[in-house]
């Protein structure tokens, strides 16, 4: 099989892209699992994300259904024919979304972000008749509305019921017992997380293999394209996303351990039975919405309307935003080779600036727990008359 | 109208099997707490019968989540 340079620069910057995509998939995410733990102290950090990092490996390996339908239906892929440089621009815009919520630290859907991408870039390089707009209504809208609800109430009860049951028992004995039952909690989530978000990009990496005819239409990811996207969802997990976590675990609410429990049962029973029944919901959506739904459970605690408000938004902008960089990414990457390189180039970047800021503030696996809010320049430092 | 149904589906199994757990879990910590050998030396074997039950059970739960995760089962 022949390929010329062009197209195999532009199947190597797909890769390429499609594996960052999926590191920043995974430390974007690794709060979903492990930020109600990491609150809570039922494991350290560091700990916390060895964990999810060697879960999300197991599970990239455990299935690849997900990665036989890539889009879900949302892009039209039996009638337009997807190119490697729209791959490559809608990554480039999910990408970047997800590294500008990262350094706000709002937890936003990797998933939808990916969506979004693929969508504006379609639309730009394919035309609006390569995008099922009704199926962006059924996969991505609806779904954003009712994750945090079925999520909430599910873990809101749990709450409830928990407290109302070891109420009679001593504070010690509860903490404990919970922060053992958080931890398998926890873990079902990053497994779950695991086997639904690496294979994405691995039918990303495979429908691009398709396109140039390397691989036939129709087939499974190749072994090589399994162990490289396991490799980088787990290895951007274990870099762990403190600014995320941070948010997630702080930032909504204060969380004991019994409401850590029920928030990441709750997380973890909504996955499993939506994705079970074909109902793909957000894991990050769900598992704000536990959190939040937690937080209310219990009497006296407080949930920070104001993050969960930013949080909403964020959501509902992600689809749109990352949409509208993929577009533009395509518009420049379909002008040829020299358009393609050009869009790595203001890809890498803005990653850099991204990066730089994140270094004004950074939150790592010794200061996550220490504040409650993600802020971008290092907060003033105030001396109590106790320090003092 | 499906996704209606679907919905709805997903709320009730989720709020019901996440509901379950919970109270599993937590009867199963606090027959625990309550099973303990009192000051007469009685140690209270059903008590503890019913939370290693309980505790049984929520193990069970996760091996059924895990089944699900795993294509390769079913």
């Amino acid at each position: 099989m022949y390929m010329d340079i062009a197209t195999l620069v532009v199947v190597g910057l797909v890769i390429v892209t499609a594996l960052t995509f999926d590191f920043t998939n995974g430390f974007h995410d690794t709060a979903n699992a492990m930020a109600t733990s990491i609150a809570t102290g039922a494991l350290k950090p560091k700990t916390a994300v060895i964990a999810a990092g060697i879960l999300n490996l197991v599970g990239a390996f455990l299935s690849t259904e997900v990665a036989k339908t890539i889009s879900g239906g949302i892009i039209n892929e039996s009638q337009v024919a997807i190119g490697p440089e729209f791959i490559f621009a809608g990554l480039v815009g999910a990408i970047v979304w997800n590294l500008i919520t990262w350094l706000v630290g709002l937890p936003s859907s990797s998933s939808h972000a990916m969506f979004g991408g693929l969508v504006g870039a379609v639309i730009v390089g394919a035309g609006v008749e390569g995008v099922n707009f009704g199926m962006v209504i059924t996969k991505v809208l609806i779904p954003a509305l009712i994750s945090p609800i079925v999520a909430g109430l599910a873990a809101f009860l749990s709450v409830k019921l928990i407290l109302r049951i070891v109420r009679s028992i001593n504070e010690k004995t509860v903490d404990s017992g919970f922060r053992h039952g958080q931890t398998v909690t926890a873990c079902l989530v990053a497994l779950s997380h695991g086997t639904n978000d690496a294979q994405k990009t691995m039918g990303l990496i495979t429908l691009t293999l398709v396109a140039v005819g390397v691989q036939p239409s129709g087939s499974s990811p190749a072994l090589w394209v399994v162990a490289l996207c396991g490799l980088a969802i787990a290895l951007g997990t274990y870099t762990g996303g403190w600014r995320v976590i941070r948010t997630l675990g702080k930032g909504l609410t204060e969380i004991s351990t019994p409401q850590g429990f029920a928030a990441e049962a709750a997380s973890a029973t909504t996955i499993l039975v939506s994705s079970h029944l074909g109902f793909a919901l957000s894991t990050t959506q769900v598992c704000s919405g536990s959190i939040i739904g937690s937080g209310l459970g219990k009497k006296g605690a407080k949930v920070n309307w104001s993050v969960a408000v930013r949080m909403a938004v964020a959501w509902l902008v992600t689809f749109p935003a990352a949409g509208l960089v993929g577009a533009a990414a395509c518009a420049l990457a379909k002008t040829g080779i020299g358009g393609t390189i050009a869009v790595a180039g203001i890809a890498i970047a803005i990653a850099l600036i991204i990066v730089h800021l994140s270094h004004r503030n950074p939150i790592n696996a010794a200061n996550v727990n220490d504040q409650k809010d993600v802020k971008i320049n290092t907060p003033a430092a105030t001396t109590t008359p106790a320090a003092a | 109208m499906q996704e209606i149904i679907n919905f709805f589906t997903v709320l009730v199994t989720a709020v019901c099997v996440a509901g379950t757990i919970s109270c599993l879990y937590a009867n199963g910590l606090r027959l625990w707490a309550n099973s303990v050998v009192d000051a007469e030396g009685n140690a209270h074997l059903f008590t503890r019968l019913g939370s290693v039950i309980c505790f049984i059970s929520c193990v069970c739960i996760v091996l059924f989540a895990l089944w699900l995760m795993i294509p390769f089962f079913h």
